[in-house]
């Protein structure tokens, strides 16, 4: 029976110069552990039990010319269990995954377990906080931040003179 | 072991397949069922299918792909999931019932009356 370590709230700040330089190195190291993972089960509940579940949530940060799209694998999480912080150029995301083991059942195996997180993030352009959105569906989060007038895409027309 | 070769054949990448990600579960059991839960962010019931052989239970989700833009960070991607498990004999096949909650999947698993411990009274003559 695998059983969860004891977890400690991790804050993991990322600015975006750090995610430019480490992010290939970074993806290619996690596609082999993902590999690694799906060869061996058992492993892999107690590696993500362990380190790997620094990175919790995962997420991932789109950029679609009027905005920013962030999206976070939030399973299990309602939205009251989740509080979104943003401000011009960063985004806090801080939640609480409660237990959810039901009593008086014995246990074959625990892989998921309960967590408590807190991240931030620092975004590559402006946006305007007062219109930001976010919406919690099927146990994914996504966050809407439009872009700031100044950080608009703009297009410039050409003139033949 | 013949659950890991199967696995490996079916994770060979080919054009248009998405990776297989082994969504990460509990079991539990009390004297009444089998209790699977499971985290599959993303799936919602119409991409979930739940296959109950004679001895094994096979769990799979299909998230839908979004075109959200041009990623900037990405730690996750789209997947397929997919896990198996060896059920014990003695399951109530008519019974099992499945429900999805925030991206969980809680899966009961009634055990049939056979199997289940009796308790018998002892009275007092």
């Amino acid at each position: 029976v695998i059983t969860e370590s004891p977890r400690k709230e991790e804050t993991i700040m990322l600015t975006w110069d750090d995610i430019d330089r480490t992010f290939s190195a970074f993806e290619n190291f996690r596609r082999r552990m993902d590999r690694w993972y799906q060869d061996a089960d058992g492993l892999r509940g107690a590696l993500e039990g362990g380190f790997a579940r620094q990175t919790w949530p995962r997420t991932n940060i789109y950029d679609n010319g009027k905005e920013l799209v962030l999206q976070a694998e939030v399973p299990g999480l309602s939205d009251k269990e989740i509080q979104l912080t943003v401000t011009q150029d960063a985004v806090g995301l801080t939640g609480e995954r409660k237990p959810d083991a039901p009593e008086a059942y014995s246990v074959h195996r625990q892989e998921r377990g309960a967590w408590k997180f807190s991240r931030s993030f620092t975004l590559p352009v402006k946006i305007d906080p007062e219109k930001a959105t976010a919406t919690v569906k099927h146990g994914i989060l996504t966050v809407t931040l439009p872009k700031s007038a100044e950080s608009q895409p703009r297009k410039i027309a050409v003139k033949a003179s | 072991m013949g659950m890991m070769v199967k696995r490996e054949t079916e994770q060979l990448e080919g054009v248009g397949t998405r990776p297989l990600a082994t969504p990460r579960v509990d079991i539990y059991e009390n004297q009444d069922e089998l209790l699977v839960i499971a985290d599959m962010p993303g799936v919602t019931q119409a991409d979930l299918k739940i296959d109950l052989d004679e001895e094994q239970l096979i769990i799979e989700g299909r998230p839908p792909e979004e075109n959200l833009g041009t990623p900037l960070m990405r730690e996750f991607d789209p997947v397929d999931y997919r896990r198996s498990f060896v059920v014990p004999q003695g399951i109530d096949r008519d019974k099992v019932s499945a429900e999805l909650r925030n991206g969980v999947l809680w899966l009961h698993l009634p055990k049939s009356p056979a199997v289940k411990p009796r308790r018998i009274e002892v009275k007092s003559a």
